[in-house]
This record gives C-alpha cells, structure tokens and sequence, in this order.
C-alpha cells in the first residue's frame, strides 16, 4: 500500500521535471529514440508510450518541431525546440530553479 | 515481422484518425531500433518470444492508443458528486420502495403470485427496469448538456465567495419545514376524524377496507402527537435531546404501522353502482388503487428508516461540535 503511494506521488513529481527535461534535450535536434536513450543515461528513463504522445503535445502546443529525415536507409521523425519553446524553455529553468532554492530551504 | 505489424496494426485502429499514419511510422521505428541494439548486444537475432517480451512492455494497444487521444468526459469532476447523488436519491427515492413493494407482493401476496405465475412475476419488474433506464438516461444527458454549457460559460470561473450557501447548522430544525409538516399532519387528522371531506366522484365509491379499522386509534395518536411534535418544532426550532429522542419513537411507531399496514392489504375497495358490463375495468381500476397505495406506503416507509437514521445519529452526536478538531 504505502509501497503504491510512493509509487503514485513519484511519477507526480517526476511529471512535470519530465517535460523540463525533454525540453532542454531537444536543445539539439533528435529523434525519439535517441531521446529516450539520452534521458535514461541522465537517469530520467522515460517509456516510449509516455515519450511519444508528450512530444505529439508539446508540438501541438508550439514549443516544438518536427521533420522526417532519412537515417541509415530509414526515415526518422528528429524533434527540435521552437523558437518558442525556447523562450519558453528559458523561463522554466529560471522557475526550476527559483523553486529548488526554495525548497532547499524547506527541507 | 508479424506480430509487431499486427500489434501496430490494432494500435493504428484505435489512434485518431488525422495521426494514424505518424504516429505508426513512428512507433514502428522506435521497436525497429530496439531490436537492432538488443541483437547488436546479443550478436543474434532476436527470437520470437524476445520480441514479445518488448511489445508486453510497450502495453496494450488500448492504452498506448489511449494516450494519442485528447482527454475526454461525458460529466467532469466538477458535476460528478452531484450527478452520483442525484442518481443515489432517485434510486433511493423512487426506485427502491418500487422494488420493496414488488417484493412484498411477490413473497407476502398469493392472490399476485397467482395472477402471474413462474416467470410472469419477473415480467412484472419490466416497468421498473424502463423507467430505471429512463431516468438514467435523462439524469446523465441532463448533466453532459450541464457540463458543456458550464465549460461553454464558464460560469465556475464567474465565481464570487458570495455563492457560497450558509453554513447549515445541524441542531437547526427549518421553520418552513416544520409549518408545513403541521398542516400536512393536521389536514390528514382531520380527515381521519371525518371532519375533512376529500373532493369525490359520484359514480365510484371508494371504501377503506378493515384493515384501517383495526388501526384507527394508533394512527389517530401517531397524527396527533406528529401535529404537537410540528408545533413545537415551529416555535423552538432547535433539536434538544428529549424531543430528538421523542421524534426517533414517533418515526419507529410510524415504521411498525407502515409494516403492518404493507401486509396487511388490500387497503381500498372500489365500487361503481352502474356498471353493468364493465367489471373488467372496475377491477383493475382497483388494483391500480391499490397499487398506488402500497408504493405510496413503501415510500413513507422509506422515508422513515431515513428519518430514523437521521435521529439516531443526532442522538449519537456530542452535545456541542469541535470544529477543526483532529480525530
């Protein structure tokens, strides 16, 4: 039970760093996969059926773009940030960051 | 690959119609690249029940499907408390003593029991269910049209503190209320006593049957004392223990006539002196009658065992609230 608890306010709190996350990786150009991959080697490990529809939504939202690209003979979607979602992205650090002070001090 | 065309191929079906194509494509080449590095890893290729082990972990298609799709809702949670208890008091209300006389009617009556033998008595119920569904149906696109045009509005967001209903005291017992159970107890003792003439139709004469006979005196005293509680209740409206234990009696006594009277029927005879040929329609005009009275019982009764739980809660509570006490 308490187990399951944990389990529950973890991906809560995780959810919204995941974004944050994600925005600052496509910083560079890259497709899914890779993105995956990077987020996991940053311990951020994130599941495809969660990655995917998050960028189809940011997309959406403006903050980011997309292209298909041929890559070793096969045809990759490569993800990169708007310019809007950099601006955006800048703002969310500035806020990330404003809230780990505080909450520096809290705990 | 077969199974994973046949697993992108269900999640394609389920994936809005404008991104089937995308977000299928895009998919596809996330598992082709995990593949590929799992059999660079392994230096083979991956067997069958390796590659199902991955598509188990991706999910269900349903739910991978699901996540593509714009979050959506009949009745938002905003409605929802309401719906679920406007549903709970037509259920309770309504349904609930249709049902108990049902029953009692099914178990208690021969004379039904015989006029729809085996499964007859189950088609019995077919009113019932109708209107259960009826009610559902129109109870929840009440509150779907409610919820669009809230959202439309936003009247939730036209919000002021103002709105907010008083705060009910629960020792408080509503003067309105109490006024109009003292007229509704004294018309009905009146017309106990024969003072009171109800409105009648010449050509149909209605009896009571002997049933009430027996009753006359606890009615009568149960109506009395209800018109005095009423009384009280109008110029001292604030439930002090004594007349919050006298309620709890009256509505126990109330119960055990309700009971009786219920098996105890039928309650009313019809007679029609001219009507010749038409017995027919004269019996089941009183079965209807009677009808009616059992449901109208049920729904008494029904009110009661609320009233009753109501008071032994009341009883039950400390004298004075601690608010914001921790349990």
């Amino acid at each position: 039970m308490n187990t399951d608890l944990f389990e529950s306010l973890r991906l809560e709190l995780r959810r919204g760093s995941l974004i944050l996350a994600v925005l600052a990786e496509l910083r560079t150009e890259q497709y899914g996969y890779t993105l995956r991959k990077t987020l996991a080697d940053h311990g951020m490990a994130i599941e495809e059926g969660t990655l995917y529809p998050l960028l189809r939504r940011l997309e959406s939202q403006g903050l980011l773009v997309s292209r298909w690209l041929e890559e070793d003979k096969r045809t990759k979607r490569f993800y990169r940030l708007s310019p809007e979602g950099k601006l955006i992205l800048k703002q969310l650090v500035a806020e990330w960051k404003r809230i780990n002070s505080s909450l520096d001090e809290i705990l | 690959m077969e199974i994973l065309d046949r697993y992108l191929q269900s999640v394609k079906w389920l994936l809005p119609k404008e991104q089937k194509e995308d977000v299928v494509a895009e998919l596809s080449e996330d598992f082709r690249s995990q593949i590929e590095e799992e059999e660079a890893g392994l230096g083979r290729k991956l067997d069958e029940s390796e590659v199902e082990a991955i598509l188990q972990r991706w999910g269900h298609p349903l739910l991978v499907a699901q996540r593509y799709a714009p979050q959506q809702y009949l009745i938002g949670p905003a409605l929802f408390p309401v719906y679920r208890f406007v549903l709970k008091m037509v259920a309770l209300c309504y349904l609930l003593p249709w049902l108990l006389v049902w029953l009692f009617y099914g178990i208690f009556v021969p004379s039904y029991r015989a006029e729809h033998p085996g499964l007859e008595l189950i088609g019995t119920l077919q009113p019932l269910l109708l209107i259960a569904v009826f009610a559902f149906t129109v109870i929840t696109v009440g509150f779907a049209v409610a919820e669009k045009s809230q959202i439309r509005s936003g009247s939730l967001e036209r919000w002021t503190p103002r709105k907010v209903p008083v705060a009910r005291d629960p020792d408080r017992i509503s003067r309105s209320e109490s006024i109009g159970d003292m007229v509704g107890d004294l018309i009905f003792t009146l017309w106990w006593l024969d003072v009171l003439r109800l409105p009648s139709i010449p050509e149909v004469r209605f009896t009571l049957t002997l049933v009430w006979d027996n009753l006359y005196w606890p009615i009568l005293l149960l109506a009395l004392a209800s018109v005095a509680m009423a009384a009280v209740n109008t110029f001292r409206p604030r439930w002090t223990r004594l007349r919050s234990a006298l309620r709890l009696g009256l509505d126990a006594a109330g119960l055990v006539l309700m009971g009786y009277l219920l098996s105890a029927g039928p309650w009313t005879e019809v007679a029609v002196p001219n009507s010749d040929g038409r017995e027919l329609a004269v019996h089941e005009l009183a079965k209807w009658i009677n009808l009616s009275v059992a449901i109208a019982l049920g729904v008494i009764g029904v009110i009661l065992i609320l009233s009753l739980v109501r008071g032994i809660r009341r009883l039950r509570r400390p004298e004075a609230t601690l608010i914001g006490a921790y349990p």
